[in-house]
């Protein structure tokens, strides 16, 4: 480059006679490179796509001998988890798709009003100065290792509960959707708050010009306004909660059984990554246990795909929505 | 008071024992909560109402107690004399006999030398010789 702009400089007139066209090498050069350029740039990109569809393949390639061995209307339907037992080793996940649905849902049911409404308080309500305070501390709830919430369920919340509620057992449903919720709280707030932050001041403007008192406000245009984001908030929450494995394995109980009568969160549970992690260690490679386990995880795995999907849609048409204003 | 029974999951060696020496190999019933360790199987026992659950022995503390077995204390004289009817050997694996004075060899025959058998007993466990 700088060899040329001396050339450049001794030599004036000759780059007015040079062709505008580029040389034949120097036009399969730049052809080269540029496709050079992007094809590694693609495969960058495609790395981590492709580690999802191999992460996919691995696990189905796993599950699927024990699907066609078991029938899957028992693997779907029956409570009875008995996959080490020597004689006719039963597996019925039931109990512990319901055991993860039970603490997401009431993680949820927690967690999805106080972060909406923390949101909303963070922004449009709370100084600014107090918001760059707070906002880092919320997201350092998101940075606290897991099992360092799951120690405080065992050895905190557990005999709390015990004492004071007449529990019989500490680690239950309860504990477990108790400390999930806190968990959920940073990524429902964080994401919530930058959609209601997203609506534009006009919107609030209008509707106090229009007469209505910040409350109005609040609930009936700027929620309602932001409400794909929200909710797209709530779905990343929830899969969140529903992938947490290290706390609900210490706290849920692990007892393989759906509580009854149906609303008591006071009973032990179990949940579908509690058992793979739980299981995992020990189990022998190539085993029907083995490969149950990976028939959850494959389970497990489509209900995040799924949930993934509908956070996506939520964002796409909040960012739709927002482009047409 | 409501019966909270710990087991350790499935998938463990103390599960194993206890499945073949107590349960006879008949299943447990839906509500027994299962734990990872031994450690948090003592925790959940010590710190809960009505808790019972197995444990290797060298991680029975002060605070929950033991129980007989059959009229049997477990105790070291009573596991190594056979009277206490639930216990194990517990083995290391080497690939192949390890040669003679390597590292592998002095790594799977400590616990046999005396400081070895000592490092067990004092971690609660029962040594196989009376060093």
């Amino acid at each position: 480059m700088s060899g040329k702009s001396t050339s450049q400089v001794l030599q004036p007139a000759a780059d007015s006679f040079k062709p505008l066209l580029l040389t034949y090498k120097e036009d399969l050069k730049a052809v080269v490179l540029s496709y050079l350029g992007r094809s590694v740039l693609f495969l960058i990109t495609c790395s981590s796509v492709l580690s999802v569809l191999l992460i996919f393949l691995f696990v189905a390639r796993e599950a699927i001998p024990f699907l066609t061995k078991v029938s899957l209307v028992e693997f779907l339907t029956s409570t009875a988890w008995y996959p080490e037992a020597y004689q006719d080793p039963e597996f019925g996940a039931l109990a512990m798709i319901v055991g993860s649905a039970y603490v997401t849902v009431v993680a949820l049911l927690l967690s999805a009003p106080v972060g909406i409404l923390a949101a909303v308080f963070l922004s449009d309500i709370v100084s600014f100065r107090i918001r760059e305070v707070v906002k880092p501390l919320i997201e350092i709830l998101a940075a606290i290792p897991s099992v360092a919430y799951g120690f405080f369920a065992v050895l905190v919340l557990a005999p709390w509960m015990q004492k004071h509620f007449g529990f019989p057992t500490g680690t239950n449903a309860l504990n477990a959707s108790l400390v999930l919720s806190v968990m959920a709280l940073p990524t429902i707030i964080s994401v919530a708050e930058d959609s209601i932050s997203a609506i534009g001041r006009d919107l609030r403007e209008g509707s106090y010009s229009l007469g209505a008192t910040r409350l109005e406000t609040i609930f009936k245009v700027v929620i309602p306004a932001a409400h794909s984001g929200i909710i797209a908030a709530i779905v990343l929450g929830m899969m969140r909660a529903v992938g947490e494995t290290m706390v609900v394995w210490m706290a849920s109980g692990n007892a393989s059984q759906i509580p009854h009568p149906w609303w008591d969160l006071s009973q032990s549970i179990r949940t579908l990554t509690a058992t793979i992690a739980g299981d995992m260690g020990e189990t022998a490679q190539g085993s029907d246990h083995y490969r149950a386990l990976f028939a959850l995880g494959l389970l497990l795995l489509v209900l995040t795909f799924l949930l993934n999907g509908l956070s996506e849609y939520f964002l796409g048409s909040k960012r739709k929505a927002s482009g047409q204003k | 008071m409501p019966i909270i029974a710990v087991s350790r999951d499935t998938a463990s060696g103390t599960y194993d024992t206890f499945h073949n020496l107590v349960m006879n190999k008949q299943r447990m019933a839906s509500h027994v909560e299962y734990v990872s360790t031994n450690p948090q199987a003592f925790a959940r026992v010590r710190t809960s109402r009505g808790a019972i659950g197995y444990v290797g022995y060298g991680f029975v503390q002060s605070g929950v107690k033991a129980i007989k077995l059959d009229g049997v204390m477990p105790s070291r004289e009573t596991i190594l004399n056979g009277t206490y009817p639930v216990s194990r050997p517990l083995f290391m694996f080497t690939n192949g006999y390890p040669e003679l004075g390597s590292m592998i060899h002095k790594f799977a025959t400590f616990h046999l030398t005396e400081r070895g058998q000592e490092v067990v007993e004092d971690k609660g466990f029962v040594p196989v010789t009376n060093y």
